[in-house]
């Protein structure tokens, strides 16, 4: 048999074949006994399959989908659009919140070098219990919305760049205040 | 779609579950003969036909109407199955299950012909059965829905030269499977000719 003539004979089935796609395969099953051979057997399991009856469901189908639709309380979902006015104001004012806490805390540590460290592996600690609080509650509800979602990720965003900008002064105040002591005593 | 069917989907987007329950009188044939062929059991195909219009309600604001509605609804019963038999692969199966024993329309003949049909029917699902996931689904959808290329292509979010490839995978399939001594296999005479 010629392998390259069965995805003619396949497409001929499925009548995609063009006219000279056809005559091609035509031409070469009237020279090819071999592959006139395969074609008819083709030809014979597509009549079958095509005349294979089509299954129908039980009587009361549709009055059972509606029942287990009723059972469990299911609805049609809305749309969800993305408000991007309200997604810049979010943005904004999670920008701001940022600066302003950041700006708080770099004066706060400024006027209490040797508190820093404290505060800041108490505020590490808060941030753990927060998350775990976080995801009992999302286990508790069973999923989360994208509003719900975004805000929460804005949040850990923004508390990451806090953190990372007060770790790097902690260290660089840390090593001030080190150098500071050795060179007083 | 039709202007009828266009109405229920509207009523039933604002919530009308009349007007969704004549949507699925009216796709329950194809999304069960569907699942019948993906999952050649009858309680099965039943379940997963209803699981199908169950997602196909909560999702009804995701549909866009130049779209066929068919197209659609058969998009979700085929992805459906195929997960159901990927969960399926590895599990037993139970001696009491009989693969073949689903409902066909009734018909008035006589004994000895409905047992030929049966037969071929058995044989027929046989050798879907045989075939991989992403053989099956294609197959069915040319056989029993008639879809063209494009249309298969749509339904299962393929291209048209996928599609081509994989219907000539699963006959090259089917061919194997089937010995020349099959009833499936015997051409009638004069059945030569390309169409």
């Amino acid at each position: 048999m010629h392998a390259e003539y069965t995805m003619l004979m396949s497409v001929a089935l499925d009548d995609e074949a063009t006219p000279a796609e056809q005559q091609h395969l035509r031409d070469h099953l009237r020279t090819c006994a071999e592959c006139a051979g395969v074609w008819e057997r083709w030809q014979a399991v597509d009549r079958r399959l095509d005349a294979a009856p089509r299954m129908i469901p039980s009587a009361g189908f549709a009055g059972m989908v509606m029942a287990r639709i009723e059972a469990q309380s299911l609805k049609p979902q809305r749309a969800r659009r993305l408000n991007s006015r309200l997604v810049a104001v979010l943005l904004a004012a999670g920008l701001l919140l940022a600066l302003a806490l950041t700006g708080s805390l770099l004066y706060w540590g400024a006027q209490n070098p040797t508190q820093v460290s404290s505060a800041f592996f108490a505020a590490l600690r808060g941030v753990g219990t927060a998350t775990w609080v976080f995801l009992g509650f999302l286990r508790l509800m069973g999923g989360v919305g994208a509003p719900a979602l975004a805000a929460g990720v804005g949040l850990l965003a923004t508390l990451t760049c806090v953190f990372s900008i007060l770790w790097l002064w902690v260290v660089g105040r840390s090593h001030a205040v080190i150098t500071g002591q050795a060179s007083a005593s | 779609m039709e202007d009828q069917e266009f109405l229920w989907l509207e009523q039933a987007r604002r919530g009308d579950q009349a007007a969704f329950a004549r949507l699925v009188g009216a796709y329950q044939g194809p999304v069960y003969n569907l699942c019948y062929r993906m999952l050649s059991n009858a309680p099965e195909a039943e379940d997963a036909a209803q699981e199908t219009f169950m997602r196909m309600y909560t999702k009804l604001h995701t549909y866009q109407p130049e779209r066929k509605l068919s197209s659609w609804l058969l998009s979700i019963a085929s992805h459906y199955c195929i997960d159901r038999l990927r969960r399926r692969r590895g599990q037993w199966i139970s001696l009491d299950e009989e693969p073949v024993a689903a409902t066909l329309p009734s018909q008035n003949r006589g004994p000895e012909d409905l047992a030929l049909r049966a037969e071929s029917r058995d044989e027929v699902q046989r050798l879907v059965d045989m075939l991989p996931a992403a053989y099956r689904v294609p197959l069915i959808l040319r056989y029993w829905y008639d879809l063209s290329y494009a249309e298969i292509a749509e339904v299962l979010g393929l291209t048209v030269q996928a599609v081509k490839s994989r219907l000539h995978r699963a006959r090259l399939q089917v061919i194997e499977k089937t010995p020349a001594s099959s009833t499936l296999a015997m051409a009638p005479a004069g059945v030569l000719g390309v169409r």
